[in-house]
């Protein structure tokens, strides 16, 4: 809640009786400026906390439209039982903007690839709800698979068209935050439209 | 209202137009034709495009048409106590979603509930291959890609035609009040940066020649308690509603004159820069009109000076924008080629050649 003293007593009231109208079983208000900042340190010690669970972590972020969160909530629990690893869910579900934990442990063979398959089955999950691969932290290198799923050729072009209008010469970060059509061919994930394969002159591997 | 899906026909007509080597004129409702510099193509209308395709109250989201009138937007925002938080201009009654989007203006929320660009979550547009792209989309945080949307606000249809828009909306404020001070100019400007600077619910400060006038919005507790601190004459909801619209449309006295209009965008405690005419303030400081006779350049001088820019906004003469610093151009003429390599849309509508 924000604005001014008045403006935050009325916000609380009301979110008060909203929460109990909704079966919540208690709701605390924080009295002093200790007791608020331990209620926070609920929230911003979980990603620590969760270290202590597991070796690795490899943390999520995408973003869904937010009454699809129990749809993804439970697809994600169905991944997990899946692939063999935990998942512990920690985001801002006011915006939609999950960030689940997958827990691996990268000393055990294949742990570390099979996490990373569930984080994309994960984000596959976030895009056909209506999401987005990336809420708050953006593409780097390794969401960048998820890219070619997302957006089709011609809006990956149109990127790439738009990169070149700031750097002609290709000078900066080449190869990251956009793929290349080329890797998205070999990823295979290209969309392909009735049954013709775009970019047949590229090669595949 | 009618509805219509016409990004095929649209798309055709983009089509046609790269292959016969023609530029377009991208017309909605046309109420803003004024804006931006008068140009002469074939008319590609839009307006017909329209209708509202998904409007969830509970995800604060509208997805809509290009060519759906404001209006029908607006009314149907209003019937689940929601608004479009940066109080669009309509300029009549023919306004459209797509030409709201386009021309990038805002009225008096605009600093305190964000801009057009700051609500705009996604786009479905024709680029100048003919392609129909899509980004962005309807959530609320969405960092994939290049942010190819909010590039859209503002071009005034240079980058491509866009077909379908996705907007955050916010709900509307509990209760309202309009505080009225008889001020100078100068007061008004010192009274703008000292209530920017408190916790105040204030979702608009204008000083319209007379009157320093501020809008408080929000929980009736909370109003309660900043009017006891501000004081001023309190304005009837009918005729502070009255007076926030003629604000927005330029309705206000004001604004009924022959003398050139010029905009002037600058930080809000800007001093008042030295150019003969009359002021309107809005923004709390950080949008100014001046009725004036001066000419161009040193308008164009004088807002270099502060970091600002300028604009011709309604003139005989017709409409003008600050010149851009070479580096500047370079970068805006590399962009348009991007999304319109062919030269096909609206072009000399934002600056000359292109």
């Amino acid at each position: 809640m924000d604005g001014n003293s008045a403006q935050v007593s009325a916000d609380l009231a009301k979110a008060r009786n909203i929460l109990l109208a909704q079966g919540a079983t208690e709701v605390q208000l924080a009295e002093t400026e200790t007791e608020r900042k331990k209620f926070w340190a609920g929230r911003k010690s979980t990603f620590t906390a969760l270290g202590r669970l597991s070796p690795d972590y490899y943390c999520m972020d995408g973003t869904i439209p937010r009454k699809h969160l129990a749809e993804v909530l439970g697809g994600i629990s169905q991944l997990s039982a899946q692939f063999g690893l935990p998942v512990a869910n920690v985001f801002h579900a006011g915006d939609g903007n999950l960030h689940p934990l997958i827990l691996y442990d990268a000393s055990k063979d294949g742990d570390l690839q099979r996490a990373e398959s569930l984080g994309h089955e994960i984000l596959q999950l976030c895009i056909a709800v209506g999401g987005t691969i990336t809420g708050e932290h953006g593409v780097g290198m390794e969401k960048i698979n998820a890219m070619c799923i997302q957006f089709g050729t011609a809006e990956l072009q149109q990127f790439h068209a738009l990169k070149a209008a700031f750097d002609p010469r290709g000078l900066l970060n080449p190869g990251k935050a956009i793929p290349s059509l080329p890797r998205c061919a070999e990823f295979g994930a290209l969309h392909v439209h009735h049954g013709q394969l775009p970019h047949p002159e590229l090669e595949r591997f | 209202m009618r509805e219509s899906d016409n990004s095929l026909i649209l798309r055709e007509r983009v089509l046609a137009a790269i292959a016969d080597k023609k530029s377009l004129q991208i017309i909605g409702g046309n109420s803003k034709a004024f804006y931006g510099r008068s140009i002469t193509a074939e008319p590609l209308h839009i307006a017909e495009h329209s209708g509202i395709l998904h409007y969830e109250p509970s995800e604060l989201v509208i997805t809509a048409r290009a060519g759906t009138p404001l209006a029908e937007i607006e009314t149907t925002l209003a019937a689940q106590g929601q608004m479009l938080a940066f109080e669009p201009p309509h300029f009549g009654t023919t306004a459209t979603l797509g030409g709201t989007v386009a021309a990038g203006l805002s009225g008096s929320r605009r600093p305190y509930a964000g801009a057009v660009r700051d609500v705009v979550l996604g786009v479905r547009l024709l680029n100048g291959h003919g392609d129909m792209v899509k980004f962005g989309g309807e959530v609320m945080k969405n960092v994939a890609g290049f942010d190819v949307s909010r590039l859209q606000v503002g071009a005034l249809g240079t980058l491509g035609v866009l077909l379908d828009i996705s907007l955050k909306v916010l709900p509307r404020p509990e209760t309202e009040t309009t505080l009225a001070f008889s001020m100078t100019e100068a007061q008004a400007l010192t009274a703008m940066i000292e209530y920017g600077k408190k916790n105040l619910p204030i979702s608009a400060m204008c000083f319209d020649g007379e009157a320093f006038n501020i809008r408080l919005s929000g929980a009736e507790a909370a109003i309660a308690k900043s009017r006891q601190h501000l004081g001023g004459e309190v304005l009837s909801p009918i005729n502070a509603e009255t007076f926030w619209l003629s604000v927005r449309e330029q309705q206000h006295a004001f604004f009924q004159s022959e003398t050139p209009l010029w905009r002037l965008s600058m930080a809000p405690a800007t001093a008042q820069p030295k150019l003969s005419g009359t002021w309107f303030i809005d923004w709390g400081g950080a949008l100014r009109w001046l009725k004036t006779e001066e000419n161009s350049e040193t308008i164009f001088a004088a807002m270099t000076v502060v970091s600002g820019s300028a604009c011709r906004f309604r003139s005989s003469l017709g409409c003008e924008f600050q010149p851009l610093t070479p580096e500047l151009e370079k970068l805006h003429r590399n962009i348009k080629r991007a999304f319109d390599p062919h030269g096909i849309f609206n072009i000399g509508r934002l600056y000359p050649s292109w």
